[in-house]
């Protein structure tokens, strides 16, 4: 009981973690779908003009 | 171009379906460390993607000695997409661990043996696009980064070992740790189920990235093939 007044309150930095977390694979993720999308694009208009 | 595979949509689901169940026994089924209170949940995700880290890197390694071996672009792409998810991965690895340490070692960085390996093992990835995007002859560059990639892959377990050997502030959760080290903990049986389950979890989640990222590099040198029949064509 004694022990649970003293956990030290580090949610915030809890919080910044999951959001540097989520936030950088997410960038990550788009990027990858960014590319495949322009990359797709250029292959079909390529195979159009053959 | 090939259709997506219906092998790779049922990996997608099964990594989301991991990482969120992962997500789910870190937040209610771990309980809070007494002494560093809720930032303690930031570990199981910082080992995960550390470990994603070492293991893309060591993949890269692998797939040079692939090339090197059989000079086939797909060990090139492999290589590639490795260490592309890895930099990222290691990246997330440092900054989490950078957050958990503000409160517990009251510093967001300090130069002792683990954090310092790790910043140089992260530069020595980045430094592999600069080598790539000097090199303007497609065989000369797959064949350098995959000599990078296998001696760059020695600086990975100097920096898993630099904790076990080394007199370090950072924590050993499995094994020995180091009598300096600060803001270790014993793991009770849910933190071990969460622990273990995030390392599976984020095991999978490359396994399909690096999937995708090789499809993405096989389409992308299709369209340089192509850029480079039309350009000849015109000519």
């Amino acid at each position: 009981m004694l022990s649970k007044l003293f956990v030290p309150d580090t949610f915030n930095y809890m919080i910044a973690g999951y959001i540097v977390l989520t936030v950088v694979i997410s960038i990550y993720l788009i990027s990858i779908a960014i590319r495949w999308r322009k990359a797709r694009q250029e292959f079909l208009s390529y195979k159009e003009s053959e | 171009m090939v259709e997506k595979p219906r092998l790779l949509t049922v990996l997608d689901i099964l990594s989301a379906l991991m990482i969120l169940t992962a997500a789910g026994l870190v937040f209610f089924y771990a309980p809070v460390e007494q002494l560093m209170g809720q930032v303690q949940k930031v570990f199981y995700f910082h080992v995960a993607t550390a470990w994603v880290g070492m293991l893309g890197f060591m993949v890269a390694g692998v797939a040079g000695i692939f090339y090197l071996r059989t000079d086939k672009e797909k060990w090139d792409i492999a290589g590639l997409g490795a260490v592309e998810i890895s930099l990222v991965f290691f990246l997330v690895a440092i900054i989490l661990g950078s957050i958990w340490a503000r409160p517990i070692w009251n510093t967001w960085w300090t130069w002792e043996p683990r954090l310092t390996s790790a910043a140089i093992v992260e530069l020595i990835y980045a430094a592999y696009f600069l080598l790539r995007s000097g090199l303007d002859d497609p065989d000369k560059r797959a064949r350098f980064s995959a000599i990078y990639a296998i001696f760059g892959f020695i600086s990975v377990p100097i920096t898993f070992v630099s904790i076990r050997l080394l007199r370090t502030i950072h924590p050993v959760v499995i094994g020995n740790a180091e009598a300096a080290s600060q803001g270790g903990f014993n793991m009770d049986d849910p933190m071990k189920t969460a622990f273990f389950f995030s390392l599976a979890a984020f095991s999978v989640f490359f396994v399909d990235l690096l999937w995708h990222r090789i499809r993405l590099g096989k389409l992308q040198s299709d369209v340089n093939t192509l850029r480079v029949q039309s350009y000849e064509k015109e000519s």
